[in-house]
């Protein structure tokens, strides 16, 4: 690991598990530094009430990356209480 | 049409009578431009009329303050009365009083302590209190210590309300320090406002007036202004300027509003925002016409960055 805490590794971001609930279909993004690049999963159809925890793919290898969720339909509306992000390394950084 | 009086008037003067300092006050109240009447003493020095505290405008019988002359006061006519020039003449053998260049008054024997007898000189107009159109020649025995106390002074006249056309306009708005604004009146309009007898315009703010600066020779026609720094002004930024011109009360006295411009124009401000909860966008009525869609924004969230 670097001493400024950021090693490069590049990610594999494989999977989100939502707890979430609402009206609507919830979409959400993995967005890369800057915004260069993205990965939509696909989307959440929202339940008032939901027993499951919804687990959506994703494929997307970045050294980092921030989670977008949203929902754009008029009268939807959501609420997130959990989220995890399974992330793996795939490598120790880019070529130079 | 109403009558005006202006009460002073009360001159008290010691010392050498070639020079004597004073205070009256009518013209310079009457005008509110600062105007003197200026009394010439010989046989050197001038002694000039100022304004002294406590003088009092009446309006058809009601005291009324210099700022609060009615829009558009003008002057018919005036007369200045001397009832008692002078009461307690000291060494002095003659009296005789001038109104341009002609004398009004004469008395060749003024018994010491004692007064003159009325002077009224009439067909005065406002100008006439500017500059010297009186003078007074006063001969005394050669005693150098003669003093003169002087009193009775005071002005009546009719005035009338005169209204003026004028176009405050500008090119662009809103306004803002260095705009030059300018201000027309329409020669063929027999009422429009002379606008190179105005002394002054000022921003008014309340009981705050803030003078700007005129921008080259006004003419009858058009005058040029300058928006001064608004940061400076007594109430700093303020979103609308009034003005008000002040008349050197040739063609009227006092002030008169001449409108207000504005230093921030809000986009659509008389504008009607609608909620409409069928639509992602609210909706903007345009008073220039048709509807402007203000967005929605989305529910969302972003989490920080993962990784690294």
């Amino acid at each position: 690991m670097a001493k400024n805490g950021f090693s490069g590794e590049v990610l594999h971001f494989g999977a989100v598990r939502y707890r979430v609930t609402g009206v609507g279909n919830f979409k959400s993004t993995l967005v890369s530094l800057d915004d260069v690049e993205t990965y939509d999963s696909p989307d959440i159809t929202l339940a008032a009430a939901n027993n499951r925890e919804p687990t959506i793919l994703a494929n997307f290898n970045q050294q980092r990356a921030y989670l977008y969720g949203r929902v754009t339909s008029i009268d939807e509306r959501f609420t997130v209480s959990k989220i995890i992000i399974y992330v793996r390394p795939v490598a120790t950084g880019y070529p130079d | 049409m109403g009558t005006i009086r202006i009460n002073p008037v009360t001159v008290n003067e010691t010392g050498s009578w070639s020079l004597l300092g004073g205070a009256i006050d009518a013209p310079s109240a009457l005008s509110g431009v600062g105007g003197r009447l200026g009394l010439t003493f010989p046989p050197s020095g001038s002694y000039a009329l100022d304004c002294i505290p406590g003088t009092t405008i009446l309006i058809d019988g009601v005291p009324t303050l210099l700022a609060d002359l009615p829009v558009g006061f003008h002057i018919v006519d005036l007369t200045l009365h001397m009832t008692a020039v002078i009461n307690s003449p000291t060494h002095f053998t003659a009296f005789a009083m001038q109104y341009n260049m002609s004398q009004v008054y004469t008395n060749p024997n003024i018994p010491n302590g004692g007064a003159t007898a009325p002077i009224d000189v009439t067909g005065l107009t406002p100008s006439d209190l500017y500059g010297d159109h009186f003078s007074l020649s006063l001969t005394t025995d050669g005693d150098a210590s003669a003093t003169i106390n002087s009193n009775g002074f005071f002005i009546t006249g009719t005035y009338d309300i005169q209204n003026f056309t004028f176009d405050l306009s500008l090119a662009t708005q809103p306004v803002q320090q260095g705009t030059l604004v300018t201000i027309t009146s329409d020669p063929n309009d027999p009422d429009h406002m002379e606008l190179n007898q105005l002394t002054e315009i000022d921003i008014v703010q309340g009981v705050d007036l803030t003078p700007v600066t005129i921008v080259g020779t006004p003419t009858e026609f058009e005058i040029v202004f300058e928006i001064p720094d608004l940061s400076t002004l007594p109430v700093p930024n303020p979103q609308t300027l009034h003005f008000q011109a002040v008349g050197n009360g040739v063609q009227f006295s006092g002030s008169v509003p001449l409108g207000k411009l504005e230093t921030i124009l809000f986009r659509n401000a008389p504008g009607i925002y609608f909620l409409d909860k069928t639509a992602t966008s609210d909706t903007l009525y345009d008073p220039d016409g048709g509807t402007i869609n203000v967005p929605i924004p989305e529910p969302f969230f972003k989490t920080g960055f993962i990784g690294g």
